[in-house]
């Protein structure tokens, strides 16, 4: 509890390290604060902890409702000719 | 006109439909979606500009349909929306102390350390039901970002909100996921 205030006040508070990690803004840090924002990492497990855990947030998130096979889909035949009616029909 | 949207069509539909169903699993709503795409396409084409490349925006406009077609399957299961987004945002705030750090309770999970977390359907089930508990905004904003990699300005325009609203949007979302997850995943091994 100390130690997480004191080392807010050197470097940001574990809420704002959050917000940065969110806005994909390291790259776009002064060099003092990304100094602070890896010495916050550094110091702080659970905020280690956090920025790991929204990277595997992230990965699930691109996977979800997708489908795991790769194979090339093609559109099948009848929808295609289906489609291409309601196109003739347009106009 | 329409022969050249017929060209695209016959240069396209493939890769759309493909891009469809990855992003929805099912046959019928991804030729559905591809069609809605390339009528809208027709109806849109004098907006469309010669110098921009067509297979980019017939993307787009199929990108909008999939949106809609979550935010018509997520309808009728929000009642009210504005108040759980609040009661939301109060419920991410909690998660920090008054100095704005990690409240800690000293039962942290590190459930990031595990092997193969993305490849466990207990862990996707998870996800998919951490996901579907938040307010309706807020589920929108994370979809077109993370499952349709859609650009910041795009989804604040569809949202209606402005982007540093739809960066707390998505900064709140986040903690609310993990949190979730800490929950649930811990609960369930």
């Amino acid at each position: 509890m100390i130690f997480r205030r004191v080392l807010s006040a050197l470097t940001f508070s574990c809420k704002r390290i959050t917000e940065i990690t969110e806005k994909e803004q390291v790259n776009t840090l002064s060099s003092i604060d990304k100094f602070r924002y890896e010495l916050h990492l550094f110091m702080c497990k659970l905020c280690r902890s956090y920025v790991k855990q929204s990277q595997i947030i992230e990965k699930a998130l691109g996977n979800m409702f997708g489908t795991s096979d790769n194979d090339s889909k093609r559109l099948d035949d009848s929808a295609r000719k289906n489609i291409l009616e309601q196109l003739k029909k347009e106009n | 006109m329409k022969a050249k949207i017929e060209d695209w069509f016959h240069k396209y539909s493939d890769d759309l439909y493909g891009w469809a169903y990855h992003k929805t699993s099912s046959k019928e709503v991804a030729e559905d979606l591809v069609q809605e795409t390339f009528l809208s396409a027709v109806k849109g084409l004098k907006n469309f500009q010669n110098k921009s490349n067509p297979k980019t925006w017939l993307f787009a406009i199929l990108n909008n349909k999939i949106i809609d077609y979550y935010r018509k399957k997520a309808k009728g299961a929000v009642v009210n929306d504005e108040r759980l987004e609040h009661k939301y945002t109060d419920t991410t705030d909690s998660f920090f102390d008054s100095n704005q750090n990690w409240k800690t309770t000293g039962q942290e999970v590190y459930w990031e350390e595990e092997v193969h977390l993305l490849d466990n359907k207990e862990f996707k089930k998870v996800m998919d039901h951490c996901v579907n508990v938040l307010p309706e905004n807020w589920r929108l904003a994370v979809m077109s970002k993370y499952i349709l990699g859609q650009a910041a300005n795009e989804i604040c325009q569809e949202l209606k909100v402005t982007q540093s609203n739809y960066w707390q949007i998505i900064h709140r979302a986040k903690v609310m996921l993990k949190k979730c997850i800490d929950n649930k995943w811990t609960s369930s091994n």
